[in-house]
């Protein structure tokens, strides 16, 4: 089955309790945030947006075979 | 086309500073260095004391919005010869450099200029995440 990578920043790779983990692939972003907040119920909480292949999305996307996501929280560099 | 690596290991030592502005000194059109550093302060929060931050980075990501970034100020500043960002990942202690701008322009007022612009943005656009931690042990993510 096809995969994808899902890497969780900041404090969602605590909530996550991984840093980086791989899937089966879902057909779209919206699709795979509504399995992500089962899987880990303390993501619905928070803030964070969403970055298909490093590119940020503020939309629904498509997702293809071997596609890196991204959830980044708000960003505090500096 | 990025020549730059963006991200370095531990805070930002003055000699790595020091060498960066000599570096310049071949660039002749530059005729002013504007530069920004971030220090990592000793922030009180709820009765912890701040010891250090420790930062992550989107590594992947990072050489995208700087290349982003630096099209973004070249298209408005037209004195700007050239723009440099490092950013720290890791444990940098209170005291210690965590980010160091270096914005260059032919005359003084587009370096001011541009490198405000260019510290507004990265704190907007880079990811970049800190983990205050405290002197009793616990941590606090920011911006959460």
């Amino acid at each position: 089955m096809d995969k994808i990578t899902i890497k969780f920043f900041g404090v969602l790779s605590e909530v996550a309790g991984t840093t980086e983990e791989e899937i089966p692939i879902s057909v779209d972003t919206k699709s795979l945030l509504d399995l992500l907040k089962q899987k880990y119920s303390d993501l619905s909480g928070l803030q964070y947006s969403v970055a298909v292949n490093q590119v940020i999305s503020g939309e629904n996307r498509k997702i293809s075979a071997g596609d890196e996501i991204a959830l980044l929280p708000p960003f505090t560099g500096g | 086309m990025n020549q730059d690596k963006h991200l370095i290991s531990g805070a930002i030592s003055q000699e790595f500073v020091a060498q960066k502005l000599a570096e310049h000194q071949s660039r002749e059109q530059i005729g002013a260095h504007a530069i920004f550093m971030g220090q990592v302060r000793a922030d009180q929060i709820n009765g912890h004391v701040t010891m250090g931050i420790e930062y992550s980075a989107y590594d992947e990501m990072i050489g995208k919005v700087v290349e982003e970034i630096k099209t973004d100020l070249f298209s408005r500043f037209d004195d700007l010869v050239c723009i440099h960002i490092w950013h720290s990942t890791g444990m940098v202690k209170v005291g210690e450099m965590s980010l160091f701008v270096l914005v260059s322009s032919g005359h003084r007022k587009q370096s001011f200029a541009a490198l405000e612009d260019c510290v507004e943005q990265i704190k907007m656009k880079l990811p970049v995440w800190k983990k205050e931690i405290f002197t009793d042990g616990s941590h606090l993510w920011q911006g959460i």
